[in-house]
């Protein structure tokens, strides 16, 4: 099982996802998203996620609305 | 498992998260709950993934997720249930179960579930019936050694409306999906008034149109395993219903494909069937079609969201 860590802003729809592979992908990546959570302040809009599927298409069907704007590629 | 805290310490956590208060040093933190919630959601995933769900008959195209609860809907939910405690918080671990399938088989996917991990009929939620909100799926309420559990369970087309109406809420405030009114304040009038219309469209949709095509897939189903259904005694009027509902379904797929893009082979095949005799086959033959053109449509929401979202942020 993957693991992705999402970050996505409520109003402009803007997304960023960041793979974990492994065994221990999702521990990985609710690490990750405990950082992140810790970068962004409080009511700034971005909504930081760890989801783990088999793959990203997996969560794109059953997470769609994360996916509904444009995807920001890079740190 | 049992967590290594009490219920007490994680309520009080739950309290100071709640009130954005400085957690006392004598408690769990946060981040080790989150990790533990995480990892109880991953186990219960792959024990579902253990189950072989796409095994059953009439289940396709089954997908698993699973997540932990994010701070903010966390935070959220400690305040809007208030006084609801942390422990008591039922999908912190969440599980999302999507398939193309009926809303029978539905049914019992939840009840494989329940009944996997020991939990009675009692487990589970149905929330296809009454309104709430628009949004419809069958939600199994687990609650084991390690902590609660929600997995819920969705055809493609509630995952889809609930996705859609979920990035709506994300523009015009989340409570839409707690029953209350969106919050278009300081919108022009005219864009309120279609973030407004498409609010309504879209809840409308859920338990008007979908609902319906629903309701006749399981007519559908049955049809799989019980052939001659409709010429057993007493059928007749179930069959003139099956076919009559599907002429109206047709002609609703008709109009949201006119309406916006459709994917031309299921335009295509809708405008055939309109032309053809109508029958038990001719109805069984129009379901995918008419399911294909409702996920379009719900689909294409994306485009009119990003629109709406690019209009409402020139105006702030």
């Amino acid at each position: 099982m993957s693991a992705f860590v999402l970050e996505y802003h409520r109003v402009s729809g803007d997304y960023r996802v960041t793979e974990f592979v492994g065994d221990e992908a999702h521990r990985a990546a609710i690490q990750r998203r405990l950082e992140l959570e810790r970068e962004h302040a409080l009511g700034d809009g971005w909504e930081i996620v760890s989801l783990n599927a088999e793959s990203l298409e997996v969560i794109k069907r059953t997470h769609s609305r994360y996916f509904f704007g444009k995807e920001l590629v890079g740190a | 498992m049992k967590p290594p805290w009490s219920t007490n310490q994680l309520k009080r956590l739950g309290d100071a998260l709640r009130d954005d208060a400085v957690v006392p040093s004598n408690l769990p933190d946060y981040a080790e709950v989150i990790a533990w919630y995480d990892d109880l959601a991953a186990r219960v995933h792959n024990g579902i993934v253990g189950l072989h769900l796409d095994g059953i008959p009439g289940v396709k195209s089954i997908e698993i997720s699973s997540r932990a609860k994010t701070i903010d809907t966390l935070r959220e939910k400690l305040r809007r249930e208030f006084p609801i405690r942390l422990p008591s918080i039922q999908d912190i671990a969440g599980v999302r179960i999507n398939a193309d399938m009926s809303l029978l088989t539905q049914r019992d996917i939840a009840s494989s579930i329940a009944g996997h991990y020991g939990h009675t009929r009692e487990a589970i939620r149905d929330l296809r019936t009454q309104h709430h909100s628009g949004y419809r799926a069958v939600h199994v309420w687990l609650r084991l050694a390690g902590g609660r559990v929600e997995v819920q369970v969705r055809t493609t087309l509630q995952s889809e409306w609930a996705n859609a109406y979920e990035a709506l809420a994300d523009l015009i405030g989340r409570e839409i999906r707690y029953n209350q009114e969106p919050n278009l304040s300081g919108l022009r009038p005219s864009l309120a008034k279609t973030f407004d219309g498409f609010h309504k469209e879209l809840q409308t949709f859920s338990f008007g149109f979908i609902r319906t095509q629903e309701l006749v897939r399981v007519s559908d189903s049955i049809l799989d395993s019980v052939p001659d259904f409709f010429e057993r005694p007493g059928a007749e009027s179930l069959r003139e219903e099956f076919v009559s509902t599907t002429g109206d379904l047709l002609q609703g797929a008709l109009d949201i494909a006119n309406a916006q893009e459709t994917p031309p082979a299921v335009h295509a095949t809708l405008l055939e069937l309109r032309s053809r005799p109508r029958s038990v086959e001719w109805a069984r033959a129009a379901q995918d079609p008419i399911r294909g053109a409702t996920q379009a449509w719900l689909r294409g929401l994306r485009y009119d969201l990003d629109k709406l979202r690019a209009e409402s942020k020139m105006e702030k």
